[in-house]
């Protein structure tokens, strides 16, 4: 016979049905994770349920708008009641003209760090003045009044949540995706010689930065507790979307850090390729703190990064009597 | 009162009732067929939407909201055509999209949990490890459709036909697709062995 027809050894190749018996055969070791089925409460009225967490969800849900509105309806007394007070502002900053109200004042003074020992200049002042004045706006609070001198004096007119305040201002807003290396920190299917940093850990500035926070859509961010638990909604642009993709596809189970001014917010595992450029910050928090983060990414990061100094109840000594 | 277990079975004439799209007379004879339905299919339910969403408080959730619907389209007779268990595998299925859609693909686990070198070692943990292990590389290896084909595949009943109506395919979709998956799995032999 030619060589060339001489007919060739087949390689053994397993059936279908032999690999399906296989899956089948592994698959059946999640039969000892079911649990079994609670017992069945018929849903009385329609959008009820049998199962307990539903029901608390939507309740939670429900919460979530009326303290909504139970906030709006407090800014609205607020802006209502301080409003024909009024006050008399500063040279260039939220000045209105009309008499500074002798009471209910709170005048915070801050620190303007410097950047690289680079102090700002007078137009970076004036845009961290901006930022300051979004920031505290979009925290419902209208009167307020700031000055530059040794130090930069935000003089808050009314009933101020302090902590609020201090949470807006404390952080200076920057946002960044930071891969953590599976060779340091092992991945979601073995651990490496470094631990996973956990919430409030300082990020390792040496560690590249994969999303920097000019990859954030302002615009869509947003505090969301469908889940249950409060968490912070984001999108990125076509660039930061286009690089997650490219990340995620190829590093599936790696550990990523989501890092706020430096800090570990949440350390999460990839699941699979993230294609539609949006995620989800969680660190078990409150709905305030959710709402405050949003706020704070929503408008931004500060141009230089401020740290409080003092805060005090009464007249301002700088900009008031 | 209907016998659910019997309906699964295939008796034509209370096939016939449950396909019928008859709404139920009463709420006592709703509930309590309902119940016996809800009884042998809970663990089939929420089985599909722990291995498709990996969490087993979210398939708690889901399975729970699976057959609240369920039982609210029984009840005003828009109950399944034929056997029920494709009929509540295509509602969870829904839900499960909803819900993956809601967690953006990333899943936000608190890290003590996710770590497994960090889970206590008791029997257990340990099975219930040893079995995500393997089923995280399942999943990794296998794009999405294929792998949910093979979970359906894997649910009790299902045939070829079932699996489709679940998934929007045509029988010989649902068959290239399981061959697929296995093309992909003879490369990976350590899966499936």
């Amino acid at each position: 016979m030619n060589e060339q027809f001489r007919p060739r050894p087949m390689l053994h190749q397993p059936a279908d049905d032999h690999i399906l018996a296989g899956v089948r055969r592994r698959m059946a070791d999640v039969e000892p994770l079911l649990p079994a089925a609670p017992a069945w409460v018929p849903p009385t009225t329609k959008g009820a349920t049998g199962a307990r967490r539903v029901q608390v969800r939507v309740r939670s849900r429900a919460y979530g708008l009326r303290g909504l509105a139970v906030a709006f309806a407090a800014v609205a007394i607020v802006a209502l009641v301080v409003g024909p007070l009024g006050f008399r502002g500063a040279p260039g900053v939220e000045a209105t003209g009309s008499p500074r109200p002798l009471f209910g004042m709170t005048v915070l003074r801050y620190a303007v760090d410097s950047i690289d020992g680079r102090s700002p200049t007078k137009v970076e002042e004036t845009q961290l003045f901006d930022m300051i004045g979004a920031r505290l706006r979009a925290a419902g609070i209208a009167q307020f009044e700031m000055a530059a001198g040794y130090s930069l004096e935000i003089d808050i007119h009314g009933p101020v949540d302090l902590t609020a305040v201090r949470y807006l201002l404390g952080h200076r807003g920057v946002f960044e995706i930071v891969p953590l290396p599976p060779g340091q920190y092992g991945t979601y299917l073995g651990a490496g010689p470094k631990e996973v940093p956990a919430s409030g850990d300082q990020i390792d500035p040496a560690l590249p930065v994969l999303i920097p926070d000019g990859d954030l859509l302002r615009n869509q961010i947003k505090p969301d507790s469908s889940t249950g638990l409060w968490d912070v909604q984001f999108r990125l642009n076509a660039d930061g979307a286009g690089k997650l993709v490219a990340f995620s596809t190829a590093h599936v189970n790696d550990f990523i850090a989501i890092v706020l001014d430096g800090k570990v917010v949440s350390a999460p595992y990839i699941h699979g390729p993230i294609t539609d450029g949006s995620g989800t910050i969680s660190g078990n928090f409150t709905a305030s703190e959710a709402m405050l983060l949003a706020m704070v990414l929503q408008n931004g990061p500060l141009a230089f990064p401020i740290h409080e100094i003092s805060a005090a109840n009464g007249p301002s000594s700088t900009t008031g009597s | 009162m209907m016998a659910i277990v019997t309906v699964e079975r295939g008796s034509p004439e209370l096939l016939e009732r449950v396909g019928s799209a008859r709404p139920f007379e009463d709420a006592e004879e709703a509930g309590a067929s309902f119940e016996a339905l809800y009884r042998q299919r809970y663990r089939d339910v929420y089985r599909y939407a722990l291995l498709m969403l990996r969490s087993a408080q979210d398939a708690e959730d889901v399975t729970g909201e699976a057959f609240q619907k369920a039982y609210e389209a029984w009840r005003s007779g828009h109950g399944p055509a034929g056997q029920s268990l494709p009929w509540l595998l295509l509602i969870t299925r829904r839900l499960v999209i909803d819900k993956v859609r809601r967690r953006r693909l990333l899943s936000w686990l608190p890290l003590a949990s996710l770590h497994p070198s960090r889970e206590p070692a008791n029997d257990a943990d340990t099975g219930r490890t040893e079995f995500w292990l393997w089923f995280e590389r399942f999943a990794r290896e296998l794009p999405e459709r294929q792998r949910e084909v093979l979970i359906l595949r894997y649910q009790r009943d299902l045939d070829d036909e079932a699996i489709g109506e679940i998934l929007g395919l045509s029988s010989s979709g649902v068959r290239s697709l399981v061959a697929r998956a296995c093309a992909t799995l003879r490369r990976n032999p350590e899966i499936w062995r």
